[in-house]
């Protein structure tokens, strides 16, 4: 029931803002005024949901029998955190663009919470499926309304993160449709049974397919290029939740189908582990606030990656290492949504008193991203790197390396700090859903991921070896060296840069060396070559055949006048006979044939 | 609902498919004689026979259905050949779709030709193709069937030259040329069968005596087979017979609509499936090896179409050659022989057909209301239609297969049963039409809702409300009757996709007839 209501409550929102379209210019635009302002209530269905929906009790299943090749529906270990962070991000995103000001709201508006809604449905509808098909309704309804949250502004720059979004997304979503359904053919329709039924036959395509269907998602390496474009050419509110929850959909895909292999285990966490310290090198030059922190995204779903492919690697390790990305995702997800909606907040706030509000919030946010002692970052990293003790990558323990990216995170935030604190300031305004819903998410940073890490998370794989972590300065050390490491390194490079030593193309240049979407370029260059050479193949092909064609219609044309000119001859032979057309002769030499061949065949 | 139908005694069971195929007719023979301003009139007549046949197929639902009745009627037609009239559920299940369609593309064609001329030819031909369809999908015996196939051919022949422009002319000579030759190809193949067999009676698992001829007789039974799946191919647009389809597209709006998603297409594909099925059986077809040639070749046209469709600029030759591509998936998955994948090519004659209409009813919509034309003209359009954007948005997630809507349970179903078969890498066939059809239809819905609006043709705001000062300029005012079956066949196209597992649901129906022939 609460299921239901989580899942219909945003879509019948979705359907009033339409229906709403159809009005006069200002009516419509009041009506939208205010059904906008009811839209952050579509998000608390869900978060009853999520604290009320105890896996295993009746209120976190559902089955629809009637629906699809009948649905499933459930509340489990991984859906339950999960869909918190969803509910807490899009209703906080939602809060962020309708509840202001008239005059500051966005173009639109009315049509951006109705695309958030209609992703927020898709996003906790992959969290909650419990079966093959419903997931996939889930997923696919999500990617694509977040294309209308990447085209909002309509600037040529967004249109083109709109075209990358929508190729990359309509291949993922083709390779995860072809993956799910060999799962389901494997008797894996249910996904509790299907990550077993992928690991029973064409375990090696099924592999490769996720990856890439949902590593297009994650943002893996070399699938990440639309994250660059995307984050920063959407409205902050948008960027939020794309980083915050919809990235965390394809994790949730991982974690739900991919079959155990150590192949595939070894080459997700090279590919992991290239993202997560690539991005930071790449991220680190940007000039935009936004395609910074789209970076640290990508690098930290390395992160996360590299636990899900642990978890491939060692089966044995599998709950501890799912669980631990859970965790860190969750984390993730609120401290990066702190973040994103924090940009125009700056931009908004940053003066005077709530000037040093909105300073403390940001620093906690990019703290916690950072992973620095006592915050939620410490939490996740420690327990990803209990779960991965053991591993080793080149001969380094990967429990050593992946403190590392904590490392590149403090670089890219303090470029981020930066880069935002020399961005000019508007005039002053008051308090308002925006500011409320980036302090709300802050707040939530805080609190919920240790509350639900420990009640949700942690206690039910114990078994497992993951626990919270106790404050020993042992610990603490390991969540501060590496912070410490990256604030040297970054005042190294300022110091360089100050004396003048660092190249010259990499401090005064007004675009960054290595453009958003870095491998973008190339890979768009690959496939135009790929493409107009397959295109000039077709053609010649075409050619050929429409030659072919031709020559066959030139020929059976020249037959048609011949026969013509028989039957022509025939008629002024016959006389008499009006030019009824070639059709009356065939039909009765038709049915004349029939009745003698019939009665033949009858005697 | 169905109670009082139920009651429906069973005596008279065996006159309704007489009935339905005599409806259509005697509304043709009605509509002929009428003066062309007798609007109401017409109207009447062609609304009433519509909404009776859909009224009659209900009725014929769960007697048929659920309790296995297969209501007969039998004439004597040539010396030992009776014309039969049966209702088995395949029989029911395209009678439905086309029934429904016919209503609903009734209702749009009254609204789309308000004003043009000859009318009563349009509507007396309209409803004779609706009889040949009904005709088609109750015949019970090869002859039959033969009857009304070639009465369709000649009956849709004035509704594609209706403009009776040069262009027009020409499509339909070349769609009359295309037509007949496949008829006369069926001919042959039926009198040739008639004379090994006799009459051939369409039997769930292959007619009498045919099983025991291609066990004597393998070679002629190959061509037979041949001369009737070729001659059908040709109204299902089978790769390389399909070249009349992109041209018939000059017809009026409903009519293309009806041609792609109910009649004539559609009667090609649903032959194949009675050829296959009814009269050699499924496992004669096995052994003479044509099941592996056939599934070749609907493959090579569902990828040929949608390449053919990613050239297209112009929105109805666009969606002709998708439907080339897309009737090809009912070949595909009945080739397969196996419940799960027969389930999907059966279901996809009825889910093709909403979806297919819903893209035709907007096509002309765009083509009327805003004078729309190729895919570029239709920029901003959604803000200008958004009703019809949105009808159109859906037939084409349809298209692609996206959840969802009916053309997702469609691939679905077949890819799960590609699987199951002996030919699993039609999976990959299924996934690259998806990528191309993806990548013809989503730039059209990014030009509708994204795309900044074109120069807007200045006669085509005549529509909007003007004079009303808080009116958006832009917006028109879509004709009602042409709006509403676009929105209702889009509707559905929704409900039959997410309701995919209720009883009596398009897929529960195929999966019904497909557990029939398959056992």
């Amino acid at each position: 029931m609460l299921i239901a209501l989580s899942l219909l409550t945003p879509l019948a929102l979705v359907f009033a803002l339409g229906l709403a379209g159809l009005l006069r210019p200002l009516r419509k635009f009041t009506v939208r005024r205010r059904l906008t302002l009811f839209a952050p209530v579509a998000v608390v269905p869900a978060v009853l949901l999520a604290l009320l929906g105890n896996p295993g009790s009746a209120t976190a299943a559902l089955e629809v029998p009637w629906m699809l090749f009948g649905a499933h529906f459930a509340v489990d270990l991984y859906a339950r955190p999960l869909l918190l962070i969803a509910a807490l991000l899009y209703g906080a995103a939602l809060l962020a663009i309708s509840w202001i000001k008239l005059r500051d709201t966005e173009r639109g508006s009315g049509a951006l919470s109705a695309f958030l809604l209609l992703s927020f449905t898709g996003n906790i509808g992959t969290y909650l499926a419990a079966d093959a098909a419903s997931f996939y309704l889930g997923f696919a309804l999500m990617s694509f309304s977040a294309a209308g949250l990447v085209i909002h502004y309509r600037t040529p720059a967004a249109r083109r993160a709109t075209r990358v979004y929508l190729v990359m997304s309509v291949l993922s979503e083709t390779a995860i449709l072809a993956a799910l359904i060999l799962v389901a053919s494997g008797g894996g329709f249910l996904l509790t049974d299907a990550a077993e039924a992928a690991g029973t036959a064409h375990t090696g395509l099924i592999q490769g397919l996720l990856f890439f269907g949902f590593g297009v998602k994650a943002g893996t390496v070399p699938l990440h290029v639309w994250l660059p474009l995307a984050h920063p050419a959407a409205p902050p509110a948008a960027s939020a939740v794309l980083s915050g929850a919809m990235v965390k959909a394809g994790l949730v895909g991982w974690l739900r189908f991919l079959p155990e292999g150590e192949t595939a285990g070894a080459v997700l966490l090279t590919l992991a582990l290239i993202g997560a310290f690539a991005a930071v090198l790449v991220g680190v030059v940007q000039h935009d606030p936004k395609v910074i922190l789209a970076y640290s995204t990508i690098s930290q779903m390395g992160f996360i990656t590299a636990l899900v492919a642990v978890g491939l690697l060692v089966p044995e390790l599998r709950g501890a290492a799912s669980a631990a990305a859970v965790i860190y995702a969750v984390h993730h997800g609120l401290a990066k949504g702190a973040l994103f909606l924090g940009v125009p907040v700056v931009k908004h706030y940053a003066r005077g008193r709530t000037g040093i509000l909105v300073l403390l919030g940001m620093l906690g946010a990019g703290l916690a991203v950072a992973g620095a002692p006592l915050t939620s970052g410490a939490f996740g990293k420690y327990v990803s790197k209990e779960a991965v003790s053991g591993i080793e990558v080149l001969g380094v323990g990967l429990d050593q390396l992946l403190p590392l990216v904590a490392t590149g995170s403090t670089l890219l935030l303090l470029r981020f700090a930066a880069v935002i604190s020399s961005t000019e300031r508007d005039p002053r305004r008051r308090a308002d859903g925006e500011l409320v819903s980036w302090l709300g998410v802050c707040a939530a940073g805080i609190v919920v991921p240790w509350v639900i890490g420990a009640r949700w998370i942690t206690e039910p794989v114990q078994a497992e070896g993951v626990a919270v972590p106790s404050w020993d300065p042992g610990t603490l050390w390991d969540a501060t060296w590496p912070i410490l490491l990256g604030i040297i390194l970054a005042a190294m490079v300022w110091v360089a840069a100050r004396r003048g030593l660092l190249p010259t193309r990499l401090t005064t240049q007004e675009t960054p060396v290595v453009a958003p979407g870095d491998l973008l370029l190339a890979e768009e260059s690959l496939l135009r070559r790929v493409g107009s050479g397959g295109g000039a193949a077709l053609d010649a092909a075409h050619g050929f055949t429409g030659s072919a064609a031709g020559r066959w219609n030139d020929l059976s044309s020249a037959a048609a006048q011949r026969g013509r000119r028989g039957v022509s001859w025939a008629e002024a032979r016959l006389g008499g006979w009006e030019s009824t057309g070639l059709v009356l002769v065939v039909l009765l030499t038709g049915v004349v044939l029939a009745t003698m061949l019939l009665l033949g065949g009858n005697s | 609902m169905v109670t009082w139908l139920e009651q429906i005694p069973g005596e008279l069971l065996p006159a309704i498919p007489l009935v339905m195929v005599l409806l259509s007719l005697t509304a043709a023979v009605a509509i002929f004689p009428l003066p062309e301003n007798s609007v109401k009139l017409r109207a009447g007549i062609n609304l009433t026979a519509a909404v009776a046949k859909v009224l009659l197929i209900i009725a014929l639902v769960p007697a048929v259905v659920a309790d296995g009745a297969r209501p007969e009627f039998s004439a004597p037609f040539l010396p030992g050949i009776d014309l039969v009239l049966r209702v088995d559920p395949l029989a029911l299940f395209f009678a439905g779709l086309s029934s429904l369609l016919w209503l609903l593309t009734t209702i749009y064609a009254l609204g789309y030709l308000r004003g043009a001329e000859n009318k009563s030819r349009f509507f007396g031909f309209f409803s004779l193709c609706v009889t040949a369809t009904v005709g088609i999908s109750f015949s019970g015996n090869l002859i039959t069937f033969l009857v009304f196939y070639e009465l369709l051919t000649v009956v849709t022949y004035p509704l594609v030259a209706h403009w009776g422009t040069p262009a027009s002319l020409r499509a339909a000579r070349i769609y009359l040329r295309y037509a007949l030759g496949g008829g006369l190809a069926v001919l042959i193949g039926v009198v040739w069968l008639t004379m090994y067999v006799g009459p051939v009676d369409f039997a769930e698992g292959g007619a009498e005596g045919v099983t025991e001829l291609v066990a004597s007789n393998p070679v002629p039974a190959l061509l037979i087979f041949a001369l009737l799946v070729g001659g059908l191919g040709v109204k299902a647009a089978l790769f390389p017979l399909h070249g009349w389809l992109p041209l018939a597209m000059v017809a009026p709006a409903p009519v293309s609509a009806l041609l792609h998603a109910v009649a004539v297409v559609k009667a090609g594909v649903f032959g194949i499936v009675r050829v296959l099925h009814d009269v050699f059986g499924v496992e004669a077809a096995a052994q003479l090896g044509v099941l592996t040639p056939l599934l070749i070749l609907a493959a090579f046209t569902i990828l040929y179409g949608s390449y053919q469709a990613l050239r297209q600029q112009e929105i109805k030759k666009r969606l002709a050659y998708s439907t080339i591509s897309q009737v090809s998936y009912v070949v595909l998955g009945v080739a397969m022989v196996n419940v799960l994948a027969t389930t999907g090519g059966i279901v996809h004659l009825v889910h093709q057909g909403i979806m297919k209409v819903t893209l035709f009813f907007c096509a002309g919509l765009f083509a009327e209301v805003i004078r729309a034309h190729t895919v570029s003209q239709l920029r901003g359009a959604g803000r200008r239609m958004p009703l019809t954007s949105a009808a159109f948005t859906v037939g084409a997630f349809g298209m692609i297969g996206l959840p969802p809507t009916a053309g997702f349970i469609s691939k679905w179903q077949l890819g799960t049963g590609a699987l199951a078969s002996e030919h699993p890498w039609v999976l990959w066939v299924l996934m690259g039409s998806s990528l191309l059809n993806a990548a013809y239809f989503l730039p059209v819905v990014y030009a509708l809702w994204f795309a900044d609006p074109q120069d807007v043709d200045p006669e085509t705001l005549v529509g909007g409300e003007a004079g009303s000062e808080a009116a958006d300029p832009l917006r028109v005012r879509e004709p009602k009757s042409l709006l509403v079956p676009a929105l209702i066949t889009a509707g559905l196209t929704l409900l039959v996709g997410i309701a995919a597992s209720l009883a009596f649901a398009p897929l529960q129906v195929a999966r019904f007839i497909a557990e029939g022939v398959l056992g």
